[in-house]
C-alpha cells in the first residue's frame, strides 16, 4: 500500500476539563509510543504551567504507530490549545489535519468552546469523530450527550464510542475509527514543496524549529527552503518527526507531520500559518489563511526592583523566541522607571507570560492595568492607535475615540440568564440574540467592548452562573465610544502608571474605588498624601493618607537599643520595595492591588 | 576618667501587669536572695577602675517590692567605687509596695530620686490592665515619699483600653499639680504574648498620638519641657541616667536581661533568671568601632530622641564626615522636621512624629 494512504492526521477538540489531555495520554500509551515508565500524566503539556493549570498552551505533535488488520498506520496527533485566547492557534493546527476527535464529557454535554472549535473544524473540512468520555462517572449521561451532539452540533453520533480516558476504557475503538473514518492526506508528492507551519518552538542548539504539515512535495536536509511570507531563504539542516521526542528522518513527504530545523535565529522568522517551500522550485500558491498574530491586550510590565531592567529585557527576548504572539516595546514611566509595554492575545496569555517571567526567570514584576488598543480620531483628521493611556492625545485634539468590540457568545443554563444579562448590560454589552438550544441551554449573543471583557468579565460570568456559563468571543471591529482618561494624582502629581482609559459612565465609580484602595495600600508617611482621581482636570474622588504620627509612641527602655535598631533595619528593608514617586513612597504591591478592584 | 551610669535590674513584682513583657515576675524569697547574691557577685567582678559613677538606676520589675535591705546591700557593694559629687540615684517604685519605712530606708541608703508608676487616674482602668494599686494608693504613697524625696518622677500610660482624654487630663493634673519634678508618658505598646495581646486589644495609633499631644500641651503649660520623646521635666531635673542612653554615654547594666554599653561594646545579659543565678551573664556582646559608620548611625538614631539633638561639629570630628554636606539636600527638604540650632541638629515638634523615617534618611 502507498505510504501516504497509511497516514492519519488528526487533532482532539474538547472543552477544558473534558479530558483531552488524558485521552491523548491514553492514545500514546495504547500505541506504545512512550515506554510506560516514562509516561507521566498529560504528556503533551510540556510546560509545568500547563500541567498545573490543566490547560494546554503549546501544541506538541506526536507520531504514533497502530496496526489494524495487519497494516501498520502512522497516526499524527496534533494537540490543540483549549482556551479562547488561543483560538488562532487552534485554527492553524486544524488545517494540518484531516480529522478531529470531538471529546464530549458525558456528565456535562456540549460546551460553548467546543462548539466554536467544531465549527472551525467543519470550516476546514475535517472529518469529525465524536467520542463520549467519562462514562465511568456515576453522573454520566451518555445517551443525553449523544443526543446533544446530534441536536446542537448536528453530527451523527450513533457510532460515537463510549469511553473513559481516565480508566482506559474503549480506547481502541477511537483508534479504529480514526483509521476507518479519517481520510488519508491527499497531497501530491511530486509537486513542488508546500508546507504549512502550524507552530514553532525554540531550541538552544537548533534555533527556531518549525512544526509543519507537508501539503505537497518532499523536504529533506540540505534543501534550500523559503518562507513565503518574508521570502527569506534558509538551508534546511534537519527534518524529523516527534516520536514523541524529536527524531531525525531522511525526509518529510506530502501528508507527513514533523519538524524542519534550518538554523533560524528567532521564532519570529517562523510565523505560524506561513508556508515553507523549496527555494529553487517554489510552489505557486502559499497555504491559505495566513494572518499575523495581533495582540489585543496590553499592559506595562516593570521589574519590582528597578535595577533588574536588563534581566527583564533578556527574559522577554528569550520568551519571544518561543512565543511569537508576545509583543513588547520599551516603556518609561515616571513612577515605575524603565520597563516594557507588552501585548498579549488575551488575559490568560498575559497571566501566563507574567507567571513564566516570575517563575522561570525569577523576576518580581509590577504590572499596570491591562488595556486594549484604541483608535483615536483627531480633529486634524489623523488617526492614531493608542495602547498606553499616557499616549492618549489631549481631548482638545480629539474628535472621537473608537474601541475594539467583540461578538461574544455565552452559553448558559436558562436559570442564569437574568444575572448574566445584567452583567453584560453593566459591561456595556449590546444584546444581539438569544436562542434556546434545548431545554437546558441558551446561547446569548452580545456585542461587547473588549476592554470590559478584559476587566474581570470572565470572573463575573463564572460567579453569576456558578461556573456553568461559558464564553467565546471574536474581535468584531471597532465602535465609537465615549472613552476618557482616568488619572490618579498622588500629592497633586499624575502617577502615570495608574492612569487608564475607561468609558465615561464607569469613570466615576472606578475613580472612587481606585482612590479608596490606594488609601488602604499606601502606608502613612512623613506628610499627608492627597490621593485624587481625575478626568481631564476634574477631580472626581479624593482620599487622604494621613501623615505618620506613631514614632512618638515608641519607647526605648533600660538601655536596650537593639530593638530599635532591628525596627529601623526592618523599615529600611521595606523601603527597598517602595517606588519613589516625587516625595511619595509607593509600595510595589500598591500597583498590583488595584488591578483587581470590585467595580462597585 | 569616664562617667558611668549603673543600671540594676530587679526582676521581681507582686503581680504581672497585663501589658508587661519585661523580664520580671513573682518569685519566692529564696530566688530573691539568690538573685541578689548573684548581682553582688557580678558587681564585684566588674572592673570600675576607669570609671566614676554618675548615676545608679534600680529598674524592674518593681524594685520597691523586695525587702529594702537588698537595695541597701547593692548600694553598699558599690560604695567603694568612685562617685561624682552629686550622683543621681533612682529607684522605680509601685504604690502598693512602697511603705513609709521603705522610703526612709531608701533615703538612708543614699537614693535621691524616686520614680513611681501611676499609669492612669481611673481605678477601673488600673484594674483592667492588672495594676495592683488604686489612685488613692498612689496618692498615699506620694504623700510619704515627698517627706523623703524632693526629686520624684511618675509615669503615665497613653492609649490604654477605653482610656478617655479625661483620664489623661486627670492624671496630668494630679501629677503636675503636685509639682513633681519629672513625668514620663509612654504609649501602651501591645507586646506579643502578653495577656493584653491575647485579649485582642489593638491600640489606635491616632488616638494614642492625640493623647500624647494632649499631654505635651498640658505639661508645657505647667512649665515642664520635653527633653526626650517620652520624658518631661522641670529645668535641671532631666533624668541623667536616662539621657546617658541617648547621648551614647557609657552604662553598665547588672542583673538578668540588663544591657550595657561599655568600652565600645554593646552587651546583653541572659534573660533567664535561673541561668543568671547559676553564674551566666553575657549572652551577646559586639564591638562598635568608635569612629565607624555604625557608631555615627547610632548617634543619629539615639540623640534625635532628645530635644537637643546632637552637635554637628562633634559629629564631624568623631566620624570624619560632614553630615550637612552629605545630607544637605535631605535636611533642606525636611525643613519642617529638622532644624539646626546652636550647631546642633534636632527634630522639630513635627519631626518627632516621623522620627524613624528621618533617621533612615540621615543614616546609611
Amino acid at each position: 500500500m502507498d505510504r501516504q494512504k497509511k497516514i492519519r492526521n488528526f487533532c482532539i477538540i474538547a472543552h477544558i476539563d473534558h479530558g483531552k489531555s488524558t485521552l491523548a495520554d491514553r492514545l500514546i500509551e495504547k500505541t506504545q509510543t512512550v515506554p510506560s515508565r516514562e509516561l507521566q500524566d498529560q504528556f503533551l503539556d510540556s510546560m509545568d504551567l500547563e500541567r498545573e493549570r490543566g490547560i494546554t498552551i503549546k501544541l506538541t505533535p506526536v507520531r504514533m504507530y497502530y496496526t489494524k488488520d495487519g497494516v501498520e498506520y502512522e497516526l499524527n496527533l496534533i494537540d490543540t490549545p483549549g482556551h479562547v485566547d488561543f483560538s488562532f492557534e487552534v485554527s492553524r493546527s486544524l488545517r494540518a489535519c484531516e480529522g478531529a476527535v470531538l471529546v464530549v464529557d458525558s456528565t456535562q454535554g456540549v460546551e460553548a468552546q467546543t462548539l466554536a472549535n467544531v465549527y472551525l473544524a467543519l470550516d476546514n473540512d475535517l472529518e469529525i469523530l465524536p467520542v463520549i468520555n467519562k462514562i465511568d462517572l456515576p453522573s454520566a449521561r451518555p445517551e443525553e450527550a449523544r443526543k446533544e451532539i446530534e441536536e446542537i452540533v448536528g453530527l451523527d453520533a450513533s457510532e460515537a464510542p463510549l469511553v473513559s480516558a481516565k480508566e482506559g476504557i474503549n480506547i481502541e475503538a477511537i483508534l479504529d475509527q480514526i483509521i476507518d473514518k479519517v481520510p488519508p492526506p491527499k497531497g501530491d508528492i511530486s509537486a513542488p514543496l508546500k508546507c504549512l507551519i502550524f507552530d514553532s518552538y525554540y531550541d538552544n542548539y537548533k534555533g527556531a524549529v518549525c512544526l509543519v504539515r507537508v501539503i505537497d512535495g518532499e523536504v529533506n536536509a540540505g534543501m534550500r527552503i523559503k518562507m513565503m511570507s518574508s521570502g527569506r531563504v534558509y538551508d534546511c539542516v534537519e527534518v524529523g518527526i516527534f516520536n514523541p521526542k524529536p527524531t531525525p528522518t531522511m525526509s518529510l513527504c506530502a501528508g507527513d507531520v514533523g519538524y524542519i530545523a534550518a538554523s533560524i535565529k528567532a521564532i519570529a522568522e517562523t510565523a505560524p500559518g506561513d508556508t515553507v517551500t523549496n527555494a529553487d522550485n517554489p510552489t505557486a500558491e502559499p497555504c491559505a489563511g495566513y494572518k499575523e498574530v495581533q495582540p489585543v491586550v496590553f499592559s506595562g510590565v516593570f521589574p519590582a526592583d528597578g535595577s533588574r531592567y536588563n534581566d527583564l529585557k533578556d527574559a522577554l527576548e528569550r520568551l519571544k523566541l518561543s512565543d511569537a504572539a508576545l509583543f513588547y516595546e520599551p516603556e518609561v514611566s515616571a513612577a515605575l522607571g524603565f520597563g516594557f509595554r507588552c501585548g498579549f492575545l488575551g488575559l490568560l496569555h498575559m497571566e501566563i507570560i507574567q507567571e513564566r517571567l516570575e517563575r522561570e526567570y525569577n523576576l518580581d514584576l509590577i504590572t499596570t492595568a491591562p488595556g486594549v488598543t484604541y483608535k483615536v480620531h483627531k480633529t486634524n483628521g489623523e488617526v492614531v492607535t493608542v495602547t498606553n493611556p499616557c499616549n492618549l492625545p489631549p481631548t482638545t485634539e480629539t474628535a472621537y475615540i473608537e474601541e475594539p468590540v467583540v461578538s461574544a457568545e455565552i452559553y448558559t443554563p436558562p436559570a442564569y440568564i437574568g444575572p448574566i444579562m445584567e452583567l453584560c448590560q453593566d459591561k456595556r454589552g449590546i444584546f444581539d440574540d438569544m436562542q434556546y438550544l434545548d431545554a437546558n441551554r441558551v446561547r446569548l449573543k452580545y456585542t461587547m467592548p473588549l476592554s470590559e471583557i478584559v476587566f474581570d468579565f470572565f470572573d463575573g460570568l463564572k460567579s453569576r452562573s456558578r461556573g456553568y456559563a461559558s464564553l467565546d468571543y471574536d474581535i468584531a471591529g471597532y465602535a465609537k465610544s465615549d472613552m476618557v482618561k482616568l488619572d490618579v494624582m498622588l500629592n497633586g502629581e499624575i502617577c502615570d502608571a495608574l492612569s487608564l482609559i475607561i468609558h465615561r459612565d464607569k469613570a466615576q465609580a472606578r475613580g472612587r474605588a481606585l482612590a479608596e484602595k490606594l488609601k488602604e495600600v499606601i502606608p502613612r508617611q512623613l506628610f499627608e498624601i492627597p490621593i485624587q482621581a481625575a478626568i481631564g482636570g476634574k477631580i472626581i474622588a479624593r482620599e487622604t493618607v494621613k501623615a505618620l504620627r506613631k514614632d512618638v509612641l515608641a519607647k526605648c527602655y533600660g538601655g536596650d537599643i537593639t530593638r530599635k535598631k532591628k525596627l529601623l533595619e526592618k523599615q529600611k528593608e521595606g523601603k527597598k520595595r517602595m517606588r519613589q514617586f516625587g516625595t511619595v513612597e509607593i509600595p510595589s504591591e500598591a500597583f498590583m492591588s488595584i488591578l483587581k478592584l470590585d467595580d462597585k | 576618667m569616664n562617667k558611668l551610669g549603673v543600671y540594676i535590674h530587679i526582676p521581681f513584682c507582686n503581680g504581672k501587669c497585663k501589658y508587661c513583657d519585661f523580664v520580671s515576675g513573682v518569685y519566692s524569697d529564696e530566688v530573691k536572695r539568690d538573685y541578689f547574691d548573684a548581682l553582688k557577685r557580678e558587681i564585684r567582678d566588674f572592673d570600675f577602675s576607669d570609671y566614676i559613677i554618675d548615676s545608679i538606676y534600680f529598674g524592674g520589675g518593681t524594685p520597691s517590692s523586695v525587702p529594702e535591705k537588698y537595695i541597701a546591700e547593692i548600694l553598699d557593694a558599690l560604695s567603694a567605687e568612685k562617685f561624682v559629687s552629686n550622683p543621681e540615684l533612682s529607684i522605680e517604685c509601685n504604690p502598693e509596695s512602697l511603705s513609709e519605712s521603705k522610703c526612709a530606708a531608701f533615703s538612708a541608703a543614699g537614693i535621691n530620686r524616686l520614680s513611681m508608676g501611676l499609669q492612669s487616674a481611673t481605678d477601673s482602668l488600673l484594674e483592667r490592665i492588672g495594676r495592683l494599686h488604686t489612685v488613692s494608693d498612689f496618692l498615699r504613697a506620694l504623700d510619704f515619699a515627698e517627706k523623703y524625696f524632693d526629686n520624684i518622677s511618675a509615669d503615665i500610660m497613653l492609649g490604654l483600653p477605653e482610656q478617655s482624654p479625661h483620664d489623661v487630663k486627670r492624671a496630668v493634673n494630679l501629677l503636675a499639680g503636685r509639682n513633681l519634678k519629672h513625668i514620663s508618658a509612654y504609649a501602651l505598646k501591645v507586646e506579643e504574648g502578653t495577656p493584653l495581646a491575647q485579649s485582642g486589644f489593638v491600640p489606635d495609633e491616632d488616638y494614642s498620638a492625640d493623647l500624647y499631644d494632649l499631654v505635651c500641651e498640658m505639661l508645657a503649660d505647667y512649665g515642664y519641657s520635653r527633653y526626650e520623646v517620652s520624658n518631661f521635666a522641670f529645668p535641671n531635673f532631666e533624668c541623667r541616667h536616662n539621657l546617658r542612653y541617648w547621648e551614647r554615654g557609657e552604662y553598665k547594666g547588672f542583673g538578668v536581661a540588663a544591657h550595657s554599653f561599655i568600652r565600645n561594646y554593646r552587651i546583653e545579659n541572659t534573660p533567664d533568671i535561673g541561668e543568671y543565678i547559676g553564674g551566666r551573664r553575657e549572652i551577646n556582646s559586639y564591638y562598635i568601632e568608635p569612629h565607624s559608620k555604625e557608631a555615627a548611625n547610632e548617634t543619629v538614631m539615639l540623640s534625635l530622641r532628645t530635644a537637643v539633638g546632637f552637635d554637628l561639629d562633634k559629629y564631624q570630628k568623631t566620624f570624619g564626615s560632614d553630615l550637612i554636606k552629605e545630607k544637605g539636600e535631605i535636611v533642606r527638604q525636611l525643613s519642617d522636621y529638622l532644624e539646626i540650632k546652636n550647631g546642633r541638629l534636632k527634630l522639630t515638634d513635627m519631626g518627632f512624629y516621623v522620627m524613624n523615617d528621618i533617621i533612615l534618611k540621615l543614616t546609611d
